[in-house]
């Protein structure tokens, strides 16, 4: 499956798609929730609801 | 695994990818900073228990703003964009006249650009943050 379906099925919340996407951008939400080498949970959070955010705004 | 070494933007759909990988970078880059914003707010406006307690705190915050790039300093967040919307070049020479108050002899001679070049830049970005800022210091 190509991008393009995923993100086509991840905007039609399938659970499955969504996950893929995750896995895929987990290390960038990781490395951006880190504030002066401290990891900080709740802006994880605030990465994850971005994410979701995006899935749903991008214009395919 | 995001920074996929397959992809050589050849097809529609690898061109998707990339879009979006570089829209949520921002997106995410941008949640960062508008988190820690508002932390630092709310740390400068809550009444202190523990007075040596925030006093540390306080020491600390600051110093995390002071070391974010210049732009991501400003409070202002109609400021902000504008500078971030800027051309870069635009941008130097706007702030190397401002800030450090430089000619624009100096400037163009530097960039090794045309002296008229400079000036233009200069007020173009003026006009800009004019326009953005909705004219408040005219």
């Amino acid at each position: 499956m190509n991008f393009m379906e995923l993100l086509t099925r991840a905007k039609e919340s399938n659970a499955q798609a969504l996950n893929e996407i995750a896995a895929m951008y987990r290390p960038l939400l990781i490395k951006e929730s880190i504030v002066n080498g401290v990891f900080d949970e709740d802006l994880y959070q605030e990465q994850w609801l971005t994410l979701i955010y995006c899935i749903r705004k991008i214009r395919i | 695994m995001w920074k996929n070494n397959e992809n050589n933007g050849a097809d529609e759909s690898n061109i998707l990818h990339r879009q979006f990988t570089v829209y949520l970078a921002t997106a995410v880059r941008r949640t960062k900073i508008q988190h820690l914003r508002s932390k630092y707010k709310i740390q400068r406006y809550e009444i202190p228990f523990e007075i040596e307690d925030t006093l540390k705190e306080f020491q600390a915050e600051p110093d995390m703003i002071l070391s974010l790039p210049l732009v991501d300093q400003l409070e202002n967040i109609k400021l902000q964009r504008a500078l971030e919307q800027a051309k870069k070049r635009d941008l130097y020479i706007f702030l190397s006249k401002v800030l450090e108050g430089r000619s624009f002899v100096e400037i163009a001679a530097e960039l090794g650009i045309e002296y008229n070049t400079a000036t233009a830049a200069y007020y173009r970005m003026l006009n800009r943050l004019r326009k953005e800022l909705g004219g408040e210091d005219e």
